[in-house]
């Protein structure tokens, strides 16, 4: 092990877990990820509620609720105003 | 920078094993963040095979000997171009190679499929990362390109191969990767058809450039090395029959039947199960080519030698054979025909027996190969199989094979071809005569040699005339002159005739090929002023000379060649000494070629008063065989023509687990 492998290795980690990163920031889940929601839409017995793919719509699908403030985590709190 | 590549290895390892992980877990567990992140292992993984790639290319064109792999392939004298090319003359870099273009076209698939093939993607990921593990298991633990030089570093390294020190052989291998890495695809898409149960032909209509492309430039491959053997070897011919033609040439004749099967499938929902079982075989092929030219098992004149890499190959090649299998059988009931055939002469029988025929072909040159091993392991005798074995099983399948090319697009699809399909026979009919009756007149009198020249004709009248009548109708239709009507007609259906010249290709391929059994052959010792004579052709031997040059010396001799007792040219072959490899002369033959017969002369010996031992051949048809090549490649280019498409969602209601 040297210093390259330990530089590549946190290169790895970063990028490996940049999607996980983006599920709690929210911003890009939606358009670009809507292939994949729409397909386990499609597979899934319990339909996905279409507000929760949305952008801004806090965590995704499977991640149960949100963090404290986030629309996802008001709705389950029975708040389904439009923030 | 060899530690950077080094390390760069090592995490591309743990990378595309976790990516595999979280695409497996992405799927199963329904998380498209894990699937997400498996994407960004792919992308990940190929950036760090890159700079494992560019630090080894580095290390062969700075002549870094600290490098083992480096000393072995590579010296100072050699040339830039081989220096670089010797990356991939041995096992370690050629592995890497191949890891690295199996790494690219992951992404590749990956940008090109995701949108239009959503549910099977992550599937195709996790296939595709755990063959790049593979790769990257192999070169960080078993054959590592960056292991360095036991002890002193020494002055020079120990040099390329005389023999792989040819235009050809730089090109050659990379072909053959390019060819191998891109059937790993569809292999890959069909495993993904398999595991999520959606087995309709929208994947294989997705996959078709892969295929055509991969099966061609494996082609490509091929011919290089038929090129390479002819040139360099120096023993008259281009094919052999070595197991390590025939690792190549197996996977080329099932990924020939897939490509050829999957329009079938497409069509008429038809051989589901067949074309599953063609494209897993091809990929057990590649790696059962793989194994036996990297085993030791079988002797070869361009194996890599004996090494442990053998077993590991082994393993994953029944590892992969196994779980396809289990795969097909998991799967067998979404796999059933759609449709039935309903007649035996029609498009779809034609092209099932094209299919037999390519799969009974492969299997006869796969038993050929494995025998002798089996033979030893059973009964401890030692035995061979020469190019008797196969030339007697696989000419008259490939001579049908040739008959169907012609035919095949002449009958009706579904249904019986009728009356009205005969009268297209008849211009195939009169062409394949005329083609047996040319060869004959020509002088050959081998049967099999006639009958390619017919069945050739056959493939032509087949072609020009299904070209000159859709021609014929679009000019009447658009009162259009006939080259413009032919334009567009070419244009508006670019795979089918891309596919006809293809066929007219591998026709000229055929031609070529009938030649090999018409080769004659003289050798001869004989002194300066001295002449040998070959049926025409006289060869008057001039001089010898010793030339030497920067990295070898070379023993050049001059032939002044007469054919009918005209002068048509000079021919110069030599033996070459290479700096590190003076005990392994190689042969650099010379060869006047036209489009009737090759003039080859190798010298094989020489002595210091001016004597020399030449052979001399004359090949006919050769040229055809190359040229074949091109205009195979002309129509694959013309086939796989991207044209504008908009794009569509994979079809939600197929399949279905």
């Amino acid at each position: 092990v040297n210093t390259w492998t330990v530089f590549f290795l946190v290169v790895s980690v970063v990028v490996l877990t940049a999607p996980w990163l983006s599920v709690l920031n929210t911003e890009d889940r939606g358009v670009e990820d809507g292939w994949q929601d729409q397909k386990y839409r499609e597979r899934d017995p319990d339909p996905i509620p279409e507000h929760t793919a949305a952008p801004g719509s806090g965590p995704g699908p499977w991640e149960g609720p949100g963090t404290p403030g986030t629309p996802s985590a008001r709705r389950d709190n029975g708040d389904l105003s439009e923030s | 920078m060899n530690s950077m590549g080094d390390a760069a290895l090592l995490v591309a390892f743990f990378v595309c094993l976790c990516g595999a992980g979280l695409s497996l877990g992405g799927v199963l567990a329904k998380r498209s963040e894990l699937i997400k992140s498996s994407e960004h292992a792919v992308y990940l993984s190929f950036g760090l095979l890159t700079v494992a790639s560019v630090a080894l290319m580095r290390a062969f064109l700075a002549r870094d000997f600290s490098l083992l792999y480096v000393f072995e392939y590579s010296s100072r004298s050699l040339s830039d171009a081989y220096a670089a090319a010797a990356f991939w003359a041995g096992q370690e870099g050629s592995l890497l190679l191949w890891a690295w273009i199996l790494s690219g076209f992951s992404v590749l698939a990956l940008r090109f499929h995701r949108k239009r093939l959503p549910a099977l993607m992550p599937w195709a990921t996790f296939v595709l990362l755990i063959n790049v593990s593979f790769f990257l298991l192999l070169l960080n633990f078993v054959s590592r390109p960056f292991a360095p030089f036991p002890g002193q570093i020494p002055a020079d390294g120990y040099g390329l191969n005389p023999l792989l020190q040819d235009p050809g052989m730089v090109i050659h291998p990379p072909a053959l990767f390019i060819g191998y890495a891109g059937l790993t695809v569809p292999y890959a898409f069909a495993m993904a058809a398999l595991l999520a149960g959606r087995t309709d032909a929208s994947w294989i209509r997705e996959m078709r450039t892969w295929t055509v492309a991969s099966w061609f430039v494996l082609g490509v491959g091929i011919l290089l090395g038929a090129q390479w053997a002819y040139v360099e070897l120096g023993w008259g011919g281009y094919w052999a029959w070595d197991p390590v033609e025939n690792a190549s040439l197996m996977p080329w004749l099932t990924a020939a039947a897939f490509m050829h099967s999957v329009m079938v499938q497409e069509r008429r929902g038809m051989f589901k199960m067949w074309n599953m079982g063609l494209i897993i075989a091809t990929y057990f092929l590649i790696l059962f080519g793989t194994f036996i030219t990297r085993s030791g098992l079988i002797s070869s004149v361009h194996a890599f030698g004996k090494s442990s890499l053998g077993s590991f190959f082994l393993g994953f090649m029944i590892l992969t054979l196994a779980l396809g299998m289990a795969a097909v059988w998991w799967r067998r009931k979404l796999l059933t025909p759609e449709e039935r055939l309903r007649s035996p002469v029609s498009g779809e029988s034609a092209f099932l027996a094209g299919n037999v025929l390519f799969a009974v072909m492969a299997f006869s040159v796969f038993w050929g190969t494995v025998f002798p091993v089996l033979a030893e392991l059973a009964g401890g005798v030692k035995v061979t199989v020469g190019p008797g074995f196969y030339n007697r099983v696989n000419v008259p399948f490939a001579l049908i094979l040739l008959l169907l090319i012609g035919v095949c697009p002449l009958l009706a699809w579904q249904r019986p071809s009728g009356r009205s399909h005969l009268r297209h026979l008849v211009l195939p009919f009169f062409l394949g005569v005329a083609g047996g009756a040319a060869g004959y007149a020509s002088g050959i009198r081998n049967p099999a040699s006639i009958i390619v020249m017919a069945f050739s004709g056959v493939v032509l009248g087949s072609v020009s005339g299904e070209f000159y009548g859709a021609v014929s109708a679009r000019k009447k239709a658009e009162k259009r002159g006939f080259f413009r009507a032919g334009a567009a007609v070419i244009r508006n259906n670019r795979r089918r005739y891309g596919g006809s010249i293809a066929h007219l290709g591998m026709a000229l391929v055929f031609i070529g090929l009938s030649g090999a059994p018409l080769s004659r052959e003289v050798t001869g010792t004989i002194t300066p002023g001295e002449s040998l004579r070959l049926g025409d052709y006289t060869l008057k031997y001039l001089n010898m000379a010793w030339v030497p040059s920067k990295d070898r010396l070379a023993v050049a001799t001059r032939l002044k060649v007469f054919h009918d007792g005209r002068p048509t040219g000079y021919l110069v072959p030599e033996r070459r000494f290479y700096a590190n490899r003076e005990d392994q002369p190689t042969s650099e033959v010379s060869i006047l070629s036209d489009w009737k017969e090759d003039l080859y002369v190798a010298l094989t010996g020489y002595e210091r008063d001016g004597r020399a031992s030449f052979r001399v051949i004359t090949n006919p048809l050769v040229t055809w065989l190359w040229l074949g090549g091109y205009v195979v490649g002309l129509g694959v280019g013309l086939a796989l023509w991207p044209r504008r498409r908009p794009i569509q969602a994979e079809a939600v209601t197929g399949g279905g687990s």
